[in-house]
């Protein structure tokens, strides 16, 4: 950061970025000189294709209006859900307000956001309801002068996509990808396909409609603030990246941990399992920012270039290897926070003989300069004890035991743990003597928390990526080419597994960590999970 | 940063107001966290900053609430140092510890320690040192001035234990005082300065700078010969002076006389005129920001000449969260653009959060002070 101001606006910057010849002029304006600055949000309209669903009341607009309430939505912008459901602008904006007062907002700010809410009813494959919208967002955007920008999020199940991007691509909804204003983008939630062929098809549709400048897949992970202090972390400090390596790291473990079950989205959850719904996708992300060289600048494509790169050094699985180095199961009924819970087959509508895995364990390999010979353990499952999303980077021991003479036999090695959720932040373990006479050593940590330094919990995700995307920054976002890569992976496990390969599946009850195979396979490796 | 927006609660330590003891006041910090844990659930205590805050008898009223802002925004540990009523009986040098805590969305409290000093004249250069003495050491010190009529003489040694200091140079009774607010008075040993008078120009500044993006706009850059500054008030504020030292320093213009109401620039292939225009015919916001608004810049417009002829004003008033610009000259257009309008406290706790010496603040304040020379001198 330079001289001069952290945060403020760029009035127009983001449509100011998309001209060659501006952006030239731009850079040598002596007025901009000593001077950093976030861009500010162009004005837009935010349509929402299925907007009377759980995604948009819970994520989608509670976080466009904290965005509101902190002027970082142009003041003109709009939200317009769209969705089969008959109903009145009033009473979307009611719902919006039921929402919003749900997650601590005031009513104040509910009244300010509503102003510039609408709601316009329709079916995804009805032509004629997509010429209505055009007609409604024009009027809409001569009204309130957004000059016709426009971000369309697909919060809907993934089967109604191609529908949408038909419906927008043949009422003439979506503007040619250029320079400036009037810009259109479309927002995608993942899972983007369920294998590599599906990805690709996907990504075909989209490309009918959308460059793939405009097209921002969504994981809502790289919007955690934990997740984006990783780069800071590792490049913005001077004694973390030095160790960054194999010379100093010992392994990396990857670990996404729900308490929940479920949640009734049987239908979607038979299909995927933790391989597609969590490996594929949150985790793959997880370790390649972890993994990552350096970028060049700070900009969207050269990191996102870096993260494809890591996962070009990871050669998918062989059927042998994914018998070897993966772990699949399926829990039972347990306990889980001192209530019971029902095994996955009892699950509502989950098939009585279903071999889905709701928990996966693998151990992966980066092979390249910096990481060869580490190895990187991921797992993740349903109903285990607690929510815990951690990446745990544990380093060498010492070359030399200089206290095993005064009897301190071992050591815990030095673990340093980036928390993604819950309590993000960051701590250090380290051996430290204990007070007294005899010489022991134990271990405590240096703590960093969010909430005890900085005094609030970070926002949450999706406002950012919300915010990104209104910006036209993609930093956040996964490009074409991390998606099919992070799908091939995916589908080297799939594939073994579906060919009866071992491992077969196997069981854990609700309440307990996984199952027993997913502590061998880190422990023939003479290591073991930490504990969350 | 965002927090809650709640009331603020106010924890207070058992032992209350006593003369100064530095291991007695942690020990009572300590006590107080436990006691709050025990009664009022999880108690978050949050901490980015050393804070220190002289006040003025009266001021407590003013700024208190301030206070309560910044740390909400940014928490710290607060010293809150305040000159004891001269009918009070007590002697020397006394504290006490307390908390200002906001309710986390999420549940429990999150809370800044604040220690209140009170000071007599004969122990009042002996506070510094109590400071130094309980300073979070791993934290920055900032000395937030905000009292600058009743400057003691040993404030400056506040200065001495402060990383940096800010001010807010619109407290300053005129034009002759404000380069000694900026730090830019020879002799003075003091830190990095930062001025809420600067925080509140960023907005104007981000505007201006935008309105020369465009390639045409920036041709025009190099022919600018006429700038006007429209402000409230009798006499620029220092904000007017800052922005066009800003102007100044960024466009390479030399300061060289003040004739006939307006400052005459060379620039580098012309002279530029510079004038500040007063303006009260339009009602000034009422409320909280009224004394802010009454010294506000209102409205800037500069103009070109040939070979690229341009005429552009933006235009802001009050609390607005958006701005005009307006175009008049080589064609008539107009357009709204967001006005980043911050409160004072939000402006203090960008400032604390600063960590870079803000070059373009020290040249604007140069050129700025060179102005103000001329401006006295006619």
């Amino acid at each position: 950061m330079s001289a001069d101001n952290r945060a403020t606006a760029v009035p127009g910057a983001a449509s100011v970025a998309a001209d060659p010849d501006t952006v030239a002029a731009a850079a040598a304006n002596p007025l901009r000189q000593g001077s950093v600055t976030l861009a500010a949000a162009d004005p837009c309209t935010v349509v929402v294709f299925g907007a009377s669903g759980d995604l948009t009341r819970r994520k989608l607009l509670p976080a466009l209006l904290a965005l509101s309430r902190e002027k970082l939505l142009h003041p003109k912008s709009a939200v317009v859900g769209f969705a089969r459901r008959p109903l009145s602008d009033d009473a979307f904006r009611e719902e919006i307000r039921a929402s919003a007062l749900e997650h601590g907002i005031s009513e104040a700010d509910c009244r300010r956001f509503a102003s510039s809410v609408f709601y316009r009813s329709g079916t995804f494959e009805n032509a004629a309801d997509y010429a209505a919208l055009r007609v409604f967002l024009e009027r809409l955007e001569h009204d309130r002068d957004t000059v016709g920008n426009r971000i369309y999020y697909l919060a809907t199940p993934p089967a109604s996509y191609a529908a949408i991007l038909e419906g927008l691509g043949a009422a003439g909804l979506v503007h040619a990808a250029g320079l400036g204003t009037p810009w259109a983008r479309v927002i995608v939630e993942k899972p983007f396909g369920h294998d590599l062929a599906s990805a690709r098809a996907l990504n075909a549709q989209f490309h009918a409609s959308f460059d793939e400048r405009q097209i921002f897949r969504i994981d809502h992970y790289l919007g955690k603030e934990t997740v984006q202090n990783i780069l800071v972390l590792r490049l913005g400090n001077g004694i973390f990246e030095p160790l960054w390596n194999n010379r100093y790291v010992d392994h990396v473990q990857i670990a996404v941990a729900e308490a929940v079950g479920i949640e009734g989205r049987a239908n979607y959850y038979e299909a995927a399992g933790a391989l597609r719904d969590m490996l594929q996708n949150h985790m793959l992300q997880l370790l390649t920012l972890t993994a990552m060289e350096p970028p060049s600048r700070f900009e969207a494509d050269a990191v996102r270039d870096e993260k494809v790169k890591v996962l070009r050094a990871m050669a998918p699985l062989t059927r042998q290897q994914a018998a070897e180095r993966t772990v699949r199961a399926q829990y039972l009924a347990g306990a889980v926070a001192g209530a019971p819970a029902v095994g996955y087959r009892e699950e509502p509508e989950v098939k009585p003989g279903s071999k889905t895995e709701t928990y996966i364990a693998a151990r992966l390999e980066v092979d390249n300069w910096r990481w060869a010979g580490v190895p990187f353990y991921l797992r993740s499952g349903k109903r285990l004890p607690k929510r815990a999303t951690e990446i745990a980077i544990t380093f060498r021991q010492p070359p030399y035991s200089l206290f095993r003479s005064a009897g301190c036999q071992s050591i815990d090695a030095n673990v340093l743990r980036l928390r993604i959720q819950p309590d993000e932040g960051i701590s250090l373990s380290f051996g430290s003597k204990s007070p007294g006479q005899a010489l022991h050593i134990d271990p405590v940590r240096m703590d960093f928390n969010y909430l005890t330094s900085f005094g609030a919990d970070p926002p949450e995700a999706y406002e950012r990526l919300l915010l990104d995307c209104n910006l036209g920054d993609s930093t956040l976002f996964t490009r074409r080419d991390e998606v099919e890569l992070a799908w091939e992976h995916a589908d080297a496990i799939a594939a073994a597994w579906s060919e009866g390969a071992a491992p077969a599946l196997s069981t854990y009850p609700a309440g307990s960590w996984g199952p027993p195979e997913a502590d061998h396979l880190i422990a023939r490796d003479g290591r073991r999970w930490l504990r969350l | 940063m965002n927090g809650s927006e709640g009331a603020p609660i106010q924890l207070a330590s058992p032992t209350g107001d006593l003369p100064f003891d530095a291991p007695a006041l942690e020990r009572d910090l300590r006590g107080m966290w436990k006691a709050a844990s025990a009664n009022r659930g999880p108690v978050y205590r949050a901490a980015l900053a050393n804070l220190i805050v002289p006040l003025s008898p009266g001021d407590s009223d003013r700024i208190g609430p301030v206070l309560v802002d910044v740390t909400r925004r940014h928490p710290a540990r607060l010293f809150r140092v305040e000159r004891r009523a001269s009918a009070s009986a007590e002697r020397g040098l006394r504290a006490h510890a307390t908390a200002l805590c906001h309710l986390r969305p999420g549940g429990g409290l999150v809370c800044s320690e604040q220690i209140s000093l009170s000071w007599d004249d004969p122990s009042g250069p002996l506070v510094a040192s109590a400071i130094a003495s309980l300073l979070v050491g791993d934290l920055p010190a900032v000395l937030l001035e905000l009292n600058q009529d009743q400057d003691p003489p040993w404030q400056e040694k506040l200065a001495r234990i402060a990383d940096v200091r800010i001010v807010d140079s619109n407290l300053a009774p005129g034009a002759k005082e404000y380069p000694r607010v900026w730090g830019r008075r020879p002799g003075r040993d003091r830190g990095p300065v930062r001025d809420i008078a600067w925080a509140r120009l960023t907005p104007w500044r981000e505007i201006l700078a935008e309105a020369f993006d465009r390639p045409e706009a920036a041709r025009a850059i190099a022919s600018i010969q006429d700038v006007a500054i429209h402000h409230r008030g009798p006499e620029p504020p220092p904000g007017a002076w800052l922005l066009a030292g800003w102007l100044a320093s960024r466009l390479s213009w030399t300061p060289r006389a003040h004739e006939g109401g307006r400052m005459r620039l060379d620039a580098p292939t012309r002279p530029v005129s510079l004038a500040f225009e007063e303006e009260d015919d339009r009602p000034a916001p009422a409320g909280r920001a009224a004394g802010a608004a009454s010294r506000a810049i209102i409205r800037v417009r500069i103009r070109s000449g040939a070979p690229t002829p341009l005429d552009i004003a933006v235009e802001h008033e009050g609390q607005a969260t958006t701005a005009r610009i307006v175009l008049l000259s080589p064609r008539a257009k107009e357009r709204e653009v967001p006005f980043g309008y911050r409160e004072f406290a939000a402006c203090v706790a960008g400032e604390i959060q600063r960590h870079e010496v803000n070059l373009a603040f020290e040249e604007a304040a140069r050129a700025a002070e060179e102005m103000i020379a001329l401006w006295r001198k006619a």
